[in-house]
């Protein structure tokens, strides 16, 4: 099983007409995954490798029955994209555009919130329920199903730590990139409640890195026992200097603050496996779950 | 983001109608003395560096005349404060203040919103969380409702109006600069009125193209390399280019072997931070070309990594990557060839197109680069950065 998507989301796809939309349906079509719709507006009536292409995500909607949306619109026109999808109540939606300005983020964050509907981003590489659901850019071929959820803060560590699982035969429910900025939806605490809290997922697997308080509010749940699953994980960027703003926008510590060695301090203290290189993620996880 | 100096600062809250106390920016020590004698009686002479606890480490001063100030501005001009050095003081006049408080607006978190604080009392030291008034928004907040709330706390009729004037502009000003900080700690109430004594401001690189006056993110970065990749990344889009100077020439890494390290992916790069450091070499820079760059641009990032005159090695990694990897190989070889670069690498592909990436860097090698070894992802960045390690050590037993 798994949290988020499943095997009854049905997939639109904003965007749909460009070169990474193009993309995105070859990596899906691949490993057996659909998308249902697509949305460009004035595209309305064409269609991309077998997907119908409507104006409006009303319409959309209204003929394919969509229910989670990708949005691949870049910057320009990422605002009224995400609102339509918003106003549509996709959920989640996908927001997969990096260097997303502050304000925006924090509108749309708001505007998901009015309307309860889970956003996924910015800069996410996407959501992936193996076997069940793509929804974003992940390579299928890494993840394979199973019982563990992973979340990570980077979208290529994602693919790089699925990949390690399933090397030590170790299955994901549910892997969502949260995104690398600092104001995005859904957080790591957030994701791992989800997580927690669905029957088929048996353990959990992050990748976390410096800055922002998403670690320390996750070592906080697990502290309280509100996460009672073990939770294995990885924190980049020790050796990283603070006060630096590196790729990440949230990747930013602020002298002790944030540092990567606080945030594994805290996550073990509470009661967490933290390891200090991901490629022991595997093994670890195996072990836990005898 | 972007930390913006003090005087930056000042500049834009004067822009929203903020007060700041009569002041003037001087990059000699001669300057500060003419400063001190223009405004008069005592003043403090502040080092304009983005470091967080500026006047314990001494960047603050007060001098009682202008023969004080020129000497305090001499000795912070030839100063460094936690590693920046000091390039212009601020020269203020001392204010008369009633009382010394605490104004800000920044980003709390689960969920993300802004947040307005304020509290009559502040200064170095002061814990935030524990701000008497604070006031979670989104985009806008209304000067009634700011109102209404301060009142709450028992802020004083003849205060209100005052106050709610004030952190209204912060609230305008944010918004307008694209902050996720803006704090004002210091400010005082004096007889014309609240007065922003010191301010911090951190702006999102973002929104670069959106706040009034871009030219503010621009003035702060002064390393040769990082601007260069900004330069770049600027012209072209396709993907993103982030160059950060970790140790600059001249620094040196406790004995450690200083290495230029490249890499696709944001918690890639970290993580091969991370694997550096494991087997004690010093990365000299922090470099990611990742989602889906050109030729390039991956090509201009390897000519600033290996063009750096103080390294003996390069580590180049990926994460398990979506982009076109040979694309990625073939801009890697360009940028090492335009560089000259023939010393002790470790490239490590994984993902996409990783084969013919490997292939690719190989040929390259072979005839021109004795210590190069290319691995795929069942090498992990530890392993990689070992092999690093030994290519060097090697070389030095060569010599």
């Amino acid at each position: 099983m798994s949290f988020l998507v499943d095997r009854g989301t049905r997939v639109l796809i904003q965007g749909v007409t460009g070169q990474l939309g193009g993309y995105v349906l070859e990596l899906m079509a691949r490993a057996g995954y659909r998308a249902v719709a697509g949305v460009t507006p004035g595209r309305g009536g064409t269609s991309v490798g077998g997907v119908p292409v409507f104006d409006t995500v009303a319409e959309a909607a209204d003929q394919t029955g969509c229910t989670a949306s990708l949005v691949l619109v870049p910057p320009a026109g990422l605002r009224d994209a995400a609102l339509e999808a918003i106003h549509e109540r996709m959920d989640p939606i996908v927001l997969m555009v990096d260097g997303v300005p502050l304000n925006l983020s924090i509108e749309l964050l708001s505007r998901a919130r009015e309307s309860a509907v889970t956003l996924i981003g910015p800069n996410s590489p996407g959501i992936i329920s193996p076997g069940q659901c793509l929804l974003g850019a992940l390579d299928p071929s890494r993840f394979a199903p199973g019982e563990v959820a992973v979340i990570s803060r980077s979208g290529g560590m994602m693919s790089t730590i699925a990949d390690n699982l399933a090397r030590s035969g170790i299955g994901t429910s549910t892997c969502i990139g949260i995104g690398g900025d600092s104001v995005i939806g859904i957080d790591m605490p957030t994701a791992v409640t989800l997580a927690e809290k669905d029957p088929d997922t048996r353990a959990i697997v992050i990748f976390g890195e410096i800055g922002t308080t998403q670690e320390e509010r996750l070592a906080e749940l697990i502290r309280k026992g509100q996460v009672g699953k073990p939770v294995v994980a990885y924190i980049a960027g020790a050796a990283a200097p603070a006060g630096i703003r590196y790729s990440h926008a949230g990747a930013q510590a602020d002298g002790q603050a944030g540092t990567a060695v606080a945030k594994m301090a805290t996550l073990a203290e509470a009661g967490a496996h933290v390891v200090e290189r991901y490629v022991s993620m595997g093994q670890l996880t195996r072990e836990l779950l005898k | 983001m972007t930390k913006l100096l003090e005087y930056q600062v000042k500049e834009i809250l004067r822009e929203e109608g903020i007060a700041t106390p009569p002041g003037l920016l001087c990059r000699s020590a001669a300057e500060a003395r003419e400063a001190a004698a223009q405004l008069g009686g005592r003043v403090f002479v502040k080092a304009q560096v983005a470091a967080g606890d500026r006047a314990a480490a001494g960047g603050v001063r007060s001098g009682a005349d202008p023969a004080q100030a020129e000497a305090i501005a001499a000795e912070l001009l030839a100063a460094t404060i936690q590693g920046m050095p000091v390039e212009a003081v601020l020269v203020e006049a001392g204010i008369q203040a009633e009382w010394e408080g605490y104004a800000s607006v920044s980003i709390v978190e689960g969920p993300a919103r802004r947040v307005l604080r304020f509290s009559r009392s502040g200064g170095t030291g002061f814990d935030p969380a524990r701000a008497a008034f604070q006031l979670e928004f989104d985009a806008h907040l209304e000067p009634h409702v700011i109102r209404r709330e301060l009142r709450r706390t028992g802020l004083a009729s003849q205060e209100l109006l005052e106050v709610t004037r004030t952190l209204s502009a912060m609230v305008r000003c944010v918004a307008r600069w694209s902050a996720y900080v803006l704090e004002l700690n210091p400010i005082a109430l004096t007889a014309q009125g609240l007065v922003a004594l010191d301010g911090k401001a951190d702006i999102d690189d973002y929104s670069k193209a959106l706040i009034p006056d871009a030219a503010y993110l621009e003035a702060v970065e002064t390393d040769p390399r990082e601007r260069l990749a900004r330069e770049f990344q600027s012209r072209d889009h396709r993907g993103s280019f982030r160059y950060v100077q970790l140790l600059p020439e001249g620094a040196t890494a406790a004995g450690r072997p200083r290495v230029g390290s490249h890499s696709v992916g944001g918690g890639e790069s970290m993580v091969v931070l991370d694997a550096l450091a494991a087997v004690e070499l010093a990365p000299t820079n922090y470099c990611d070309t990742s989602g889906s760059p050109s030729a390039e641009k991956v090509a201009a990032a390897a000519e600033l990594v290996a063009g750096q005159p103080h390294i003996e090695g390069v580590l180049f990694s990926t994460c398990i990557a979506n982009q076109p990897l040979a694309t990625t190989a073939h801009g890697l070889v360009d940028g090492w060839e335009r560089a000259g670069w023939r010393g002790p690498s470790v490239v490590r592909f994984a993902g996409n197109q990783s084969e013919q990436a490997r292939e690719i860097v190989a040929r390259w090698g072979e005839g021109r680069v004795d210590r190069l070894r290319v691995v795929g992802e069942e090498t992990d960045e530890w392993t990689a950065a070992r092999m690093l390690r030994d290519l060097i050590e090697s070389e030095e037993q060569g010599r």
